[in-house]
């Protein structure tokens, strides 16, 4: 509670780094500048959220935008990985592939992601990846930073 | 004889001699009645023992000895006929013969052996009768032979029959022998058919796996290059000069060109293995969504009648439709032209027909357009990865129809067929399950 959605972070895990300029530039672009954590895999990804090397793990709330076909941990790993956590097991995860293959869309859904989203259908400036973010942060409540009711 | 029996024979014997004396009977009558009368009778008659001086005890047991051997064999051999035919071959042929010769036998053999009690018992009566009756047998076993010869000789001998059964047993197995290799060349197939099975599995896993593979790593690139020419047409784009500015906009259409082809490929790839669902459609409703996708620019339309409700897998016939009229647009000439669809019940199925007014397709080029690749404008006259129509002839004959150009001067009618759909083929899991992604999204 008492968050506001500019303080929602933005955690971008893809191995593809003009993939991730462009969405960035997208954000920018439209005025969004919540931050953002990029993860060039699953591993690196897992690594930032649980905090490793003294690190402060990811602060809630934030919202994870997945790459499928990475290296190390892919796309799938990453999500079965985050599910049997017990701290990440909430995490409000979207797809964002190149991949429209069905198989991968039915294991994501599976994986309860909040939505698969196929780069191609966003343009290539990813403009309306970004005009369906903005005011998904506005409106959507995420949950507190620290849990209360265990 | 027993005193009773001649008591008997006698009484009737008096009789006789009265009725005969009556006039009653005629003579022949009468001698016949007293031979039978008289038929155990031995009176009058010598022992053979005592018919000469020269007869010996030596002489008569020679005798006696031979007939009784004689008559024993003779009773012998119609048991032993009768044994076989009773009891074994009821199938041999010539049954009444072999009868009238156990029965020719017989007589024989009863002949010896009163011919052997004569020595001591001279019955001469009924021995003569037992003559008389072998001589009818005889005879009537002479009567039968004669017709049946001709048959007999006409049976194969036994050697023949052999020879027959040998040549018989070694056809059969030779026969034999050879469906054993059948049976195992057969079985040496379906091994072979195994490993094809399996080859083609992996190969079409490899194929998936590479039309996974070809969707990301070679996209991405593309994306990338797409992307990264738009920020710098925004960024910098009013300053550059025109020509840079089309060469930058050029490379944005190679690459669209480029992911069109892409997708375009992986469809190709995918005919055929995508999960077959059988269902029945109004062609023409199908027809109307299929024009929603389309979207013919102005100027063109798109007309059918009386469209026909089949059952079929639908997403493959929308896509030949779907193509075909893209195609036919694509393709024109003119600013506008009308593209019509017509369909036409055949004995397995349908024949469609989408006719446009187009330029038509020169005779020499109609087989080539089927053909991947193949466009008759170069690349940049028309958009598109010349796969549309190779896409749309394997879809088509995947699914058990032909297609076929008639195109005489202007207008092309590319008509295909479709065969109806009866039984369910196997479906494939995969993506049976489409729709439960609403439940488990966040």
């Amino acid at each position: 509670m008492g968050k506001t959605p500019g303080e929602v972070t933005i955690l971008l895990v893809d191995d593809d780094s003009i993939s991730v300029r462009l969405v960035t530039r997208a954000l920018r672009k439209s005025k969004v500048d919540n931050e953002i954590v990029v993860a060039d895999d699953g591993v690196m990804a897992l690594d930032i959220l649980r905090g490793i090397n003294g690190q402060e793990p990811l602060k809630q709330p934030y919202l994870i935008l997945l790459d499928i076909v990475m290296p190390r941990m892919d796309g799938h790993q990453f999500l079965e990985e985050i599910r049997n956590d017990p701290k990440l097991r909430g995490s409000i995860v979207f797809v964002l592939t190149t991949s429209n293959n069905e198989h991968d869309m039915f294991r994501a859904y599976d994986s309860c992601v909040a939505g698969y989203i196929v780069k191609s259908e966003v343009g290539t400036d990813f403009m309306k990846l970004v005009q369906m973010l903005e005011p998904y942060t506005f409106t959507i409540k995420f949950p507190p930073a620290t849990r209360t009711d265990e | 004889m027993t005193p009773d029996c001649s008591l008997v024979f006698r009484g009737i014997e008096s009789g006789m001699r009265a009725a005969m004396q009556a006039e009653q009977l005629s003579k022949v009558q009468a001698v016949l009645i007293e031979f039978f009368l008289k038929l155990f009778d031995t009176e009058g008659f010598p022992k053979r023992r005592n018919c000469g001086p020269a007869w010996t005890d030596e002489h008569a047991q020679l005798h006696i000895l031979s007939d009784f051997a004689i008559a024993f064999a003779y009773f012998a051999i119609p048991c032993v006929i009768a044994y076989f035919i009773l009891r074994r071959r009821k199938d041999l042929p010539f049954m009444p013969i072999l009868g009238l010769f156990a029965a020719f036998i017989l007589t024989c053999g009863i002949g010896h052996a009163i011919e052997a009690t004569i020595f001591w018992h001279p019955w001469y009566r009924l021995s003569g009768i037992i003559k008389l009756a072998t001589a009818i047998v005889s005879w009537a076993t002479v009567f039968v032979l004669i017709p049946a010869v001709p048959k007999v000789l006409s049976y194969p001998g036994m050697a023949e029959t052999n020879q027959k059964l040998e040549l018989e047993i070694r056809e059969r197995k030779k026969t034999e022998s050879e469906l054993i290799t059948l049976v195992e060349k057969h079985r040496a197939t379906q091994q072979e058919m195994e490993i094809y099975a399996e080859e083609l599995e992996r190969s079409n896993r490899d194929l998936d796996e590479f039309a996974y593979s070809a969707s990301h790593d070679l996209r991405s690139p593309l994306r990338a290059i797409d992307g990264l020419t738009r920020i710098v047409i925004e960024d910098v784009g009013e300053q550059l000069p025109d020509e840079t500015r089309e060469d930058l906009h050029m490379i944005q259409h190679r690459v669209e060109r480029l992911d069109r082809l892409l997708n375009d490929l992986l469809e190709y790839s995918r005919v055929g293995r995508s999960p077959d669902e059988i269902q029945v459609i109004d062609v023409g409703q199908m027809l109307g969504d299929a024009i929603e996708i389309v979207i013919p620019p102005p100027g063109f339309s798109v007309e059918w009648q009386d469209m026909p409700t089949i059952k079929t897998n639908r997403a493959p016939l929308e896509l030949v439709f779907r193509n075909l009229i893209q195609n036919a647009i694509k393709h024109h000439d003119a600013p506008g032209g009308i593209i019509e669809i017509k369909a036409e019940p055949t004995k397995t199925g349908t024949k469609f027909s989408v006719i446009d007014d187009g330029p038509g397709i020169p005779a020499e080029y109609q087989k080539l357009v089927f053909g991947m690749f193949k466009t008759l404008k170069p690349r940049d006259e028309v958009e598109g990865s010349g796969m549309g129509l190779a896409l749309i002839k394997k879809i088509v004959e995947t699914q058990g129809g032909k297609i076929r150009i008639v195109s005489e001067g202007r207008g092309a009618c590319f008509e295909f067929t479709w065969p109806n759909r009866r039984k369910r083929k196997r479906k494939k899991t995969d993506g049976k399950d489409a729709g439960r992604s609403h439940d488990s999204a966040g």
